[in-house]
C-alpha cells in the first residue's frame, strides 16, 4: 500500500483509517515507536467521533507509544474513553513510583495482556526509573551523586532486585538513550549530571529530536 | 477529507508533555524526600 503512490488518495477514509490502526499497531511491535505514533495518531484523529468503541480500540495502542514518547494522556481522555486501567499506570509513570507501577500492571494484567500492550507497557519501567532518578537529584542538589543514593530510593520504591550494577545499567541505557545527560564514574560509584543543559530533558522534547 | 493538526481542540488537547515539571508535590516525592534524609543524606 505504501507503494501505491497517487492511488492511495482515491482510498476512502474508513480503509486509510483501518490501514494506519494495522501499521501503527506493527510498527509498536516491531519497537518503530515514531511510525507507531504517526500511524495510531491518523487513526485515532480520523476516525468519526460516534465511532467511539474504534477509537477506544486505537487508543489502547497509542496510549502505551504516547506515553513511552514522553506525551502522558489527560484523566478526561482515559474517563471519555473509559480506559480507566491505564489511570494507575499513568500516574505511577508520572511520579516515578515504580512500586505502584507494578501493582498497577498486575491489577489490570488480564485486559493489558489480551490487548497485546503488556510488554509494552512493561518498558515504562524504564522511565519511571528516570522520573525517580530525576526526583532524587533535585532533591538533593548538585551535580554528583553516590549510586547509594539512588539504592536508597529504589528500595524506597520497593524495588528490592536491583543492585548496584542493575543500576548502573539501567543508568547507562538511559544515558545512551540520552534520557539522561551525564555519566556514571563506575570506579568512584558515582553519577555526574551535566550542570550546563537540562540534565533530565524532557521526554517529548527528546521524542521529537528522533 | 483529514483533519488539520490544529482543528480539532478537543482531540489535541488530550495529551499533556509537561507532567514532568508540574510543581506539586506528590505524596510519593514528599516521603522519598523523609527516606532520603532519614538515610543520613543531605536534601536540600
Amino acid at each position: 500500500i505504501e507503494n501505491c503512490g497517487p492511488l492511495y488518495q482515491e482510498f476512502s477514509m474508513a480503509d486509510k483509517v483501518t490501514y494506519n490502526y494495522y501499521l501503527g499497531r506493527k510498527a509498536m511491535f516491531d519497537a518503530d515507536l515514531p511510525l507507531a505514533e504517526k500511524s495510531l495518531n491518523y487513526a485515532f484523529r480520523n476516525c468519526p467521533r460516534d465511532c467511539m468503541s474504534n477509537k477506544r480500540r486505537v487508543l489502547i495502542y497509542l496510549i502505551p507509544v504516547k506515553m513511552f514518547l514522553g506525551h502522558m494522556p489527560t484523566h478526561r481522555l482515559l474517563h471519555d474513553y473509559k480506559l480507566d486501567e491505564f489511570e494507575e499506570v499513568v500516574e505511577a509513570v508520572k511520579d516515578g513510583n515504580l512500586g505502584r507501577l507494578d501493582r498497577a500492571l498486575e491489577q489490570h494484567e488480564k485486559f493489558f495482556i489480551k490487548s497485546g500492550i503488556f510488554l509494552m507497557l512493561e518498558k515504562l519501567r524504564s522511565i519511571t526509573f528516570r522520573t525517580l532518578f530525576k526526583k532524587v537529584c533535585s532533591l538533593l542538589g548538585g551535580s554528583i551523586f553516590l549510586l547509594e543514593v539512588f539504592l536508597c530510593a529504589l528500595s524506597f520504591a520497593q524495588v528490592n532486585d536491583v543492585d548496584v550494577c542493575e543500576l548502573e545499567c539501567i543508568m547507562a541505557n538511559l544515558i545512551a538513550e540520552k534520557k539522561i545527560k551525564g555519566y556514571i564514574s563506575h570506579q568512584h560509584g558515582k553519577l555526574v549530571i551535566s550542570k550546563k543543559q537540562e540534565a533530565f530533558p524532557a521526554l517529548s522534547s527528546i521524542s521529537a529530536a528522533i | 477529507t483529514e483533519r488539520g493538526q490544529d482543528m480539532d481542540d478537543e482531540e489535541v488537547n488530550v495529551w499533556e508533555d509537561n507532567w514532568d515539571d508540574e510543581t506539586h508535590e506528590s505524596e510519593f516525592s514528599k516521603q522519598l524526600k523523609e527516606e532520603l534524609a532519614k538515610n543520613g543524606h543531605k536534601v536540600q
